[in-house]
């Protein structure tokens, strides 16, 4: 059985938001995550999913199938 | 009498006879003694006190390279008595005779180390100067040796016997004692220890490298509401001040590295026995203590688990330095030291009063000691640092941070250790004033603004290749006509148009018409295998019609749709001008391919509105102009050519390229046409090489701007180009990801210009740094770019403090095509911009220097440079993995070399011949090592120090050594170069070799042979054999074409 012993993109330090995250969205309709309980900057809007780092992005994996700006959406 | 020494005062004697004039192990003790002094009285109490302390009669002498002690049963200790009475200023004459005392070394061999001076400043005014080595006593054996002096000195004045019991044991006693004690707490040593984090400290040096020199201190006074509370806190939590205080640094060390796992040294007086107590000698431990900040506990928490450490810790002797591989500033980057409270009234002195005395001590103990002790009901904190390393006020701004850190925590002890506040007011206003202005004037995109310089300078040079150049509106018609016919195939505004071509005009024409098709360009290396073309069009060029469009004229896979750029050339000279596609900011300027960390590489989508930002920005600060002449250097799959390319256009200078490829640089610059470059954009690690030969490259007379980007720049390159240039070049420092639209911060080095791009003259830290030679500075943000350095949680740091840096502005790409969770993982709401704006997290560590310029740290994962290359080991290591023969794998940067270390039956050729099929060549390791097995630290990590150089690689089986003189020369020249033994039939790029190289070698031959081999010969001819053949050609031309007397002078020299 192989195994990477290497490598894995992990970094040294935990990465920001250990915890619970929320997913956010905004104009443009990009996806991101936030710290649930922080106040979170303006122009974001909670989608409602929240969950753990990984959940948030697994979300985001799914719902987030038209990666343009709505801006350029419109303007194709 | 001789005796061993303890093992702390071996390590002692060590460093003294290695530093034999070094007077950093100097302790003492200075008093003011007011009152009537009867000398012969102190003579007595001298020699009753050197009688009753084993340690003043002791010298250290050396047998057959071991240490012992010689005690002698009496000995004499005379008294120094100066006067400074008839100085002008008694007492700055006395703190003068102080300091000159306290800062003299010992020498231990020749005679006890222990001097006593009494200063006189008036009658009934002295001051008393005791100095001893550290070898033979602490800081607690000065309290014992005042206070005997004491009890003899007033005893003798009364007339009594002096009420002291015989001392039960003596130093030698204990040392013999402490040896085996000693002994058995190596192993708990070992284990604790065992793979120290990186050293880090709370600042940034000045000085990489720079040596010890004196000492300096700050103090900071700690209110007694301050000091009461941490007292009752370390009461509650059933521990003591000590343990809060070193808690507290090391969350302080933690905030400002980032670092959980902390290394932190402690001083532990050795005095748990009552019979020890009364000892005059060197009983302190020197402890370290591992913090474990992980898990973000509360404070509380951490406080729980550094008392446990320290109780483990401080019942043991002390660290034994020399069993470790490490340096004790490795295990010990820095000390935290609470002194015991002055418990107690002390005796008293006959008659006389005891006041302290200004000592003048100036030796360091180590990079950063911080001290702690009561001094009337308050706390005051020491910071001893060296002003030649840390700037003063850098210092200063560590104790603020240290103060406010305290007060948080006696406030809300519960708060997780990352979120306790200890930045003060005045570092979040610098935090907000260094992080530059992320919002972008408004202004047309790229493609505009070269219509327009096509319309103003249509007769001028836009691009050379070789004999043939273009003009602007030569190039602006030849792109319409290409944009044109890509309409014509199908292509729609939105889509993704790969670039397979070679460096040449035609390519130029190509991302020119692809923009005005309105599209965006994908630019792919045709020197990458067909595999990777094919899988980086479907990944990333593939539209929602299925169509995937290739401008080429070479091979393409069957899916794909090809329009052969030359096709156009051929077409109507006066066909109507096409009119562009129009773009907004949000369209897609062009996709840059980057190696991804798991195997599959990311497509990064950067918008018009952040080329635009850039390239204003590059155009102003670069001073662009018409008459400019650019090497267009990189290749097009790097975003650097947006750099070179566009601003150059877009500001009527012209644009020379290479078509022999980037390496051939050297043969332009020495070509007539070469002569008239001004501007050169260079990867970092190529410019080193170049500077490496800095006579031999045939730089052009009207240079005068070098752009470097890539990685870390040594300073010692800057120095030698300096030298060669003054400031006649501006040398600029670029950093930036490609998700950050090329670069992100710049950074002028050196010369008349530093701190154009410098940041605030007045933040500078001062002379001390002018002066000295630094790390080298990646900047201050670009135009319409924000830079944060961010902490664990996100929140922006200040100076000194490392952290990620978040790159926010105009600059920030789309994202990952095709990757959502990549991309909203990396690029995150930004609430320093605009509403809605996002920032991205580069995994890159950096930090504000005190300067208030940024310094690149390093990555936060495991992501590489190799020659400028960023460089995945994980992308390169899941290729390995996937060969069955291959049971592990470690990727792993070396200098100029990528390596691969590879545990398994599979034959490295082998490996590499399928890495070369797939991967583009800057990921194909250069060196591989194959192990049986990886080494592994004692807490089962890869030991990475314990891998074997792959320097010594095994040869390989058909080897050959060179034949004639000209292989000789080649395979000698390989050889330096690469490091390796060379064969003859050994393939240039196959020992590792590389195009930074070739320009050396290039240069080597010409010195030994004085023929100009051109770098593409290099290229053509790759084994030694063919080279020296070449070589062999170029000289007998060369002598052809000589008079027959030139040709005998040659000969004959």
């Amino acid at each position: 059985m192989s195994e990477n012993i290497g490598h894995t993109g992990e970094r040294d330090s935990e990465p920001p938001g250990e915890g619970s995250m929320r997913v956010v969205v905004n104009d443009e309709e990009q996806y991101s995550i936030w710290w649930e309980g922080r106040e979170i900057p303006a122009g974001w809007t909670p989608t409602g999913f929240s969950g753990t780092r990984q959940e948030c992005l697994d979300h985001i994996a799914e719902v987030w199938t038209d990666m343009r700006p709505r801006s350029v959406r419109g303007g194709v | 009498m001789r005796a061993p020494l303890s093992p702390a005062q071996e390590r002692l004697w060590l460093l003294q006879r290695l530093e034999p004039d070094d007077a950093t192990y100097t302790v003492f003790q200075v008093r003011r003694l007011r009152g009537p002094l009867d000398r012969d009285v102190l003579t007595g109490a001298v020699a009753d006190l050197v009688a009753r302390h084993e340690s003043l009669r002791t010298r250290f002498v050396e047998v057959d390279g071991v240490p012992w002690t010689d005690s002698a049963p009496s000995a004499e200790l005379p008294i120094e008595w100066l006067s400074a009475r008839d100085a002008a200023d008694p007492v700055a004459e006395a703190e003068r005779l102080v300091a000159e005392r306290v800062n003299a070394p010992f020498d231990l061999a020749a005679r006890p180390p222990v001097r006593l001076a009494m200063i006189e400043l008036g009658a009934d005014d002295h001051v008393l100067c005791l100095t001893l080595h550290h070898i033979v006593a602490d800081g607690w054996s000065f309290n014992v040796l005042v206070n005997d002096l004491a009890g003899f000195y007033t005893a003798r004045v009364l007339g009594r016997e002096p009420r002291h019991r015989p001392l039960p044991v003596q130093p030698s006693d204990y040392a013999r004692w402490q040896r085996r004690r000693a002994e058995r707490a190596v192993p708990y040593w070992q284990e604790r220890l065992a793979d120290p984090p990186p050293p880090d400290l709370p600042f940034d040096r000045l000085i990489p490298g720079h040596r010890p020199g004196h000492a300096a201190y700050h103090h900071s006074r700690l209110p007694a509401r301050l000091a009461d509370a941490l007292d009752r806190l370390a009461r509650e939590n059933r521990t003591t001040l000590f343990t809060v205080m070193m808690a507290a640094y090391q969350v302080l060390i933690f905030r400002h590295t980032g670092r959980r796992d902390i290394l932190v040294g402690t001083a532990v007086a050795g005095r748990d026995r009552v019979e020890l107590e009364p000892l005059v000698g060197y009983l302190t431990q020197t402890v370290v203590l591992r913090a474990d900040l992980g898990g973000d506990p509360s404070f509380t928490e951490f406080l729980a688990r550094t008392r446990t450490e320290a109780l483990a810790a401080m019942s043991r002797p002390g660290v034994p330095f020399e069993r470790f591989r490490q340096q004790p500033d490795t295990l010990m980057p820095s000390m935290f030291i609470l002194h015991s409270q002055n418990d107690g009234v002390p005796p008293p002195f006959g008659e006389l009063t005891v006041e302290g005395f200004t000592d003048g001590y100036r030796q360091l103990k180590g990079d950063l000691l911080v001290e702690a002790w009561w001094e009337h009901g308050e706390l005051i904190v020491s910071f001893c640092h060296d002003p030649g390393m840390v700037a003063p006020e850098t210092i200063a701004r560590l104790a603020e941070r240290f103060d406010l850190l305290l007060e948080s925590i006696t406030a809300a002890p519960a708060t997780p250790v990352s979120a306790l506040r200890l930045w003060t007011d005045a570092d979040l206003a610098d935090i907000d004033r260094l992080a530059g202005d992320g919002a972008a004037e408004p202004g047309p995109a790229v493609p505009e603004l070269l219509a327009e310089t096509a319309a103003r300078l249509p007769g001028a040079t836009a691009v050379a290749c070789g004999e043939r150049s273009v003009t602007f509106a030569e190039l602006h018609e030849s792109a319409g006509r290409l944009a044109a016919s890509l309409l014509e195939r199908g292509v729609r505004r939105g889509d993704v148009v790969g670039v397979r071509l070679p460096r040449s005009v035609e390519a130029i024409t190509a991302l020119l018409a692809i923009w005005r098709a309105g599209a965006a360009y994908l630019p792919l290396d045709p020197a990458d295998p067909p595999e990777r073309l094919a899988a980086s069009l479907t990944d990333l060029a593939m539209t929602d019609r299925g169509a995937a469009y290739l401008v080429t004229d070479g091979e393409a896979p069957p899916f794909a749709t090809v329009i052969v750029p030359f096709a156009t050339s051929g077409g109507p000279a006066d066909a109507p001008p096409f009119d562009a596609v129009p773009v907004t900011g949000r369209d897609g300027a062009y996709v840059i391919s980057t190696s991804g960390s798991t195997g599959v590489p990311k497509g990064v989508l950067i918008e018009h509105g952040s080329v635009a930002a850039r390239v204003r920005w590059m155009r102003e600060a670069y001073g662009l102009a018409p008459g400019d002449r650019i090497v267009q250097f990189a290749s097009l799959s790097f975003d650097t050519h947006v750099e070179e390319i566009f601003p150059a256009l877009a500001a009527g200078a012209t644009l020379v390229l290479l078509p022999d490829g980037a390496a051939t640089l050297p043969d332009l610059l020495a070509s007539p046409q070469g002569a008239g470059v001004t501007v050169l954009d260079l990867p970092t690690a190529y410019w080193h090489h170049l500077v490496d030969d800095i006579d031999e490259i045939a730089w052009p007379p009207d240079l005068r701007l070098v752009i470097l980007g890539g990685e870390q720049v040594s300073s010692d390159a800057v120095a030698r180009w300096r030298a060669r240039f003054g400031d006649s070049v501006r040398l600029v420092n670029t950093y930036g990801p490609t998700e950050a639209t090329v670069i992100a911060t710049a950074a002028d080095l050196g010369g008349e210009l530093r701190g154009e791009l410098g940041g605030d003259p007045e933040d500078g830290p001062g002379d001390v740094a002018d002066a000295a030679e630094r790390r080298v500075p990646i900047g201050v943000p670009v135009g319409a770019a924000s830079v944060h350095v961010l902490d664990t949680r996100g929140e922006p740091l200040p100076r000194g403090a490392v952290g990620e840096l978040a790159i926010g502005g105009a600059g920030v790409a789309r994202g990952y095509l095709g990757r959502p969770a990549l991309t909203a993982a990396a690029f995150v709401p930004d609430p320093y911009g605009a509403p809605g704006s996002r920032r991205y997290l580069t995994g890159d560590r950096a930090r504000w220097r005190a300067d208030g310029r940024l310094e690149f740290l390093g990555r936060l994962d495991a992501q590489v440079k190799v020659r400028g290359f960023r460089i995945e080991p994980g992308e390169v290591e899941s290729r390995l993995l996937a060969h069955p023969g291959v049971n592990q794998a470690l990727v792993t940067a070396r200098g100029d070399d990528l390596v691969a270390y590879v545990a398994g039956t599979a034959d490295p050729a082998d490996l590499r011949f399928e890495l070369e099929r797939t991967l583009p060549r800057h990921l194909v390791p250069t060196r591989w090592v194959r192990l049986a097995a990886f080494p592994l630290t004692t807490r089962g990590k890869i030991d990475r120090a314990a891998l074997p150089d792959p320097g010594q690689a095994e040869p390989r089986a058909d080897h050959v050594p060179p034949r004639t003189d000209a292989e000789r020369l080649v395979a000698a020249v390989w050889s330096e170069l690469l490091g390796v033994e060379v064969g003859v039939h050994d393939d240039f790029f196959a020992l590792g070799g590389h195009s930074l190289l070739a320009t050396r070698i290039a240069a080597r031959l010409r010195a030994a042979t004085g023929v100009e081999v051109p770098i593409r010969t290099l290229f053509a001819q790759r084994t030694v054999a063919e080279l020296a053949e070449a070589v062999e050609e170029l000289l007998i031309a060369e002598l052809s074409a000589m008079t027959d007397e030139e040709a005998a002078a040659l000969l004959d020299s």
